[in-house]
């Protein structure tokens, strides 16, 4: 009952939030539900740790739901409802500045039914259950950008709503044609109904279909143009949400499709099927690359920290492409440390745009003396973002580079090398330019501090604590993603 | 070539449609435009879904004169899906009407480029 609960817990408390319509209970009702589930996803990780599998069918066919909830699963909502009650919790004080007063509950309202369907979209067996999931998720998704009111938001969130319709509308067919196939819906029944019949053209078109609408979700490398737009301008913890969480959910359900309901062996014994996935792979590499372009380009702070996750989604995408269990696993352990860094990232730009009321690179000269705390923490996560050891961006690199080199495809680690190069090149110079320069020189002499109360801060200086943390103790993270993927390898 | 279409016109209808929607979707510069290309989509996407589900000489699958055998009625899922969907897509299609509705109370059009233009010529001042 747990996952069911957790979700029904999540969606009461957006409608109560949504009735009650105070803003202060409104952010604590939202931090303690999130809080709940949180721990209620530590009970299911500890329920599944040992490989076994919490399935819940409530009703009878054909009315029925059913979900199923390995250890792949809890992981997930473990980060999806853990990550997200640091993002909200620092979401407090950050709020007020990008919403007005009267629309705090329903962002709040907002934020439970997304982590909701979050889970939701990993929880849930049925397929078509977890495609309205991502409908409901995308137009949420969409709502917290928009809320802030202003015309490049709603012009941002249009952009982002009408591609991600695109994308479920290829979802879509693409379960259409499975279904067709089979006759079933759940993934364990369609992976059963495509043992006894296997028709290579049909799973191809409908892996094409799954592939362009997860592409279009997750930002994958051609189809990523509302991403920066979407990101860069959404108030500052809708941007972390969207960043660390959103994208993900889509990638884990494209991963079930690929691994758990077609098959590994499948694919590589595929000519058809393994080509599609050299160009995820492909794919992945252009994006880790021209992601990373795009975002030396940039001026504006946080569209700069959106292209760079165009890119890291490049690494997800990558590991998918594979087709190798380290390969899976190294994305699987990417999407962790992503979330945790970016997020982060996201949340530290924030607190610089909101006291500086700057989102232009070229003018953050000598703000590391004005924000000691805050550049120091960013610098944390472009650290971990460069992948330097000690930091979780290292030990994901690390992975990858021993996935490429178990697959034998040398030159991905050149272009991961080249990647990280890219990233020093955007990420650095803005904490060089706070702390060294003229500017920064004046600054030193005559200091004006500028820093937001550490109480504020300390969901920030919590989740960069975590960079660290994951990095170190890496080995339970480790098992937990070894017996989920048992589970689907 | 035409055996193949003759005998499967209802999906490469659906196809044709959903190329159209795509295309509606992707090139229409008005946005009310571009909503009407999402609805066209999901509605080939339906259409496919029912063809499936529909079985030669049978009624829908609503209990009439209590006769509850399973032989009189066509697949009732395929159905049921699509109503879901139905129903989705007229909420996606409210909220797009909404944001639509918004954009044109800022930018005073519908015209995507024109929009660009505008945002680009507010970019430029600040």
């Amino acid at each position: 009952m747990l996952p069911f609960t957790m979700t029904i817990i999540l969606m009461v408390s957006a409608a109560v939030i949504l009735a009650v319509g105070k803003n202060s209970f409104a952010k604590r009702l939202t931090l303690g539900v999130l809080g709940i589930s949180f721990a209620m996803s530590i009970a299911m990780i500890a329920k599944t740790a040992g490989g076994g599998i919490i399935s819940l069918v409530l009703g009878n066919p054909p009315w029925n739901i059913s979900l199923s909830v390995g250890a792949l699963e809890a992981f997930m909502s473990c980060v999806f409802t853990g990550i997200g009650f640091i993002i909200m919790w620092a979401s407090v004080s950050m709020i007020d500045h990008d919403v007005e007063q009267k629309r705090i509950p329903l962002y709040y309202t907002l934020i439970c039914i997304l982590v909701a369907m979050l889970c939701g979209i990993v929880f849930f067996d049925n397929m078509f259950n977890v495609f309205i999931l991502i409908e409901l998720g995308s137009t949420v998704a969409a709502g917290i950008v928009v809320i802030k009111g202003q015309p490049e938001n709603i012009r941002a969130g249009l952009k982002y709503f009408a591609l991600s319709i695109l994308g479920s509308g290829f979802v879509l067919m693409g379960l259409v044609v499975f279904y067709t196939l089979t006759g079933a819906l759940s993934y364990t029944g369609i992976q059963k109904g495509l043992l006894e019949n296997f028709n290579v053209n049909s799973v191809f078109y409908a892996l094409v279909f799954i592939t362009i609408g997860v592409g279009f979700k997750s930002a994958l490398f051609p189809m990523h143009i509302w991403l920066p737009d979407a990101h860069g301008t959404a108030p500052s913890p809708s941007s972390a949400m969207l960043s660390a969480l959103v994208l993900k959910a889509y990638v884990i359900f494209y991963i079930k499709i690929l691994f758990l309901v077609v098959g590994h062996q499948a694919i590589a014994s595929n000519e058809e099927l393994s080509m599609l996935l050299n160009i995820v792979l492909i794919l992945g590499v252009i994006a880790m690359i021209a992601g990373s372009f795009m975002a030396i380009l940039q001026t504006d702070i946080k569209r700069m920290i959106a292209y760079s996750s165009v890119a890291q989604i490049g690494y997800i995408y990558m590991g998918i492409g594979l087709n190798s269990e380290l390969g899976l696993f190294a994305g699987i352990y990417h999407i962790l440390a992503h979330a945790v860094t970016k997020a982060g990232l996201f949340l530290a730009a924030g607190s610089i745009i909101e006291q500086t009321h700057n989102r232009e690179i070229n003018r953050m000269g000598g703000l590391g003396y004005q924000m000691p705390i805050t550049i120091s923490l960013f610098a944390i996560g472009a650290l971990s973002m460069i992948g330097f050891p000690l930091f979780v961006g290292f030990n994901s690199k690390w992975y990858f580079s021993m996935a490429i080199m178990d697959s034998g495809q040398f030159w991905l680690v050149a272009i991961i090398a080249l990647s990280s190069l890219l990233n020093t090149v955007y990420y650095l110079p803005v904490v060089v330019r706070s702390f060294f320069g003229t500017e920064a020189r004046e600054k030193s002499e005559n200091r004006v501090l500028l820093e937001r109360p550490v109480k504020d801060l300390l969901p920030i200086i919590v989740l960069f604590g975590l960079v660290i943390i994951f990095a170190v103790f890496s080995a339970p993270i480790i098992n937990i993603i070894e017996t989920g993927m048992a589970n689907i390898w | 070539m035409l055996e193949a279409l003759r005998s499967n016109y209802i999906e490469a209808t659906a196809l044709i449609l959903f190329g159209i929607g795509l295309a509606t979707l992707l090139w229409e510069k008005n946005l009310i435009k571009k909503i009407i290309g999402f609805n066209i989509m999901e509605t080939s996407i339906f259409l496919f879904l029912t063809a499936k589900g529909y079985i030669a000489g049978r009624g829908a699958p609503i209990i009439t004169d209590g006769i509850t055998d399973v032989e009189y009625y066509i697949n009732p899922l395929p159905s049921a899906i699509v109503l879901t969907g139905i129903v989705i897509a007229v909420s996606i299609t409210a909220f797009m009407l909404a944001l639509c509705l918004k954009i044109y109370d800022i930018y005073g059009t519908l015209d995507m480029d024109k929009i660009t233009v505008m945002d680009m010529a507010e970019r430029s001042e600040d």
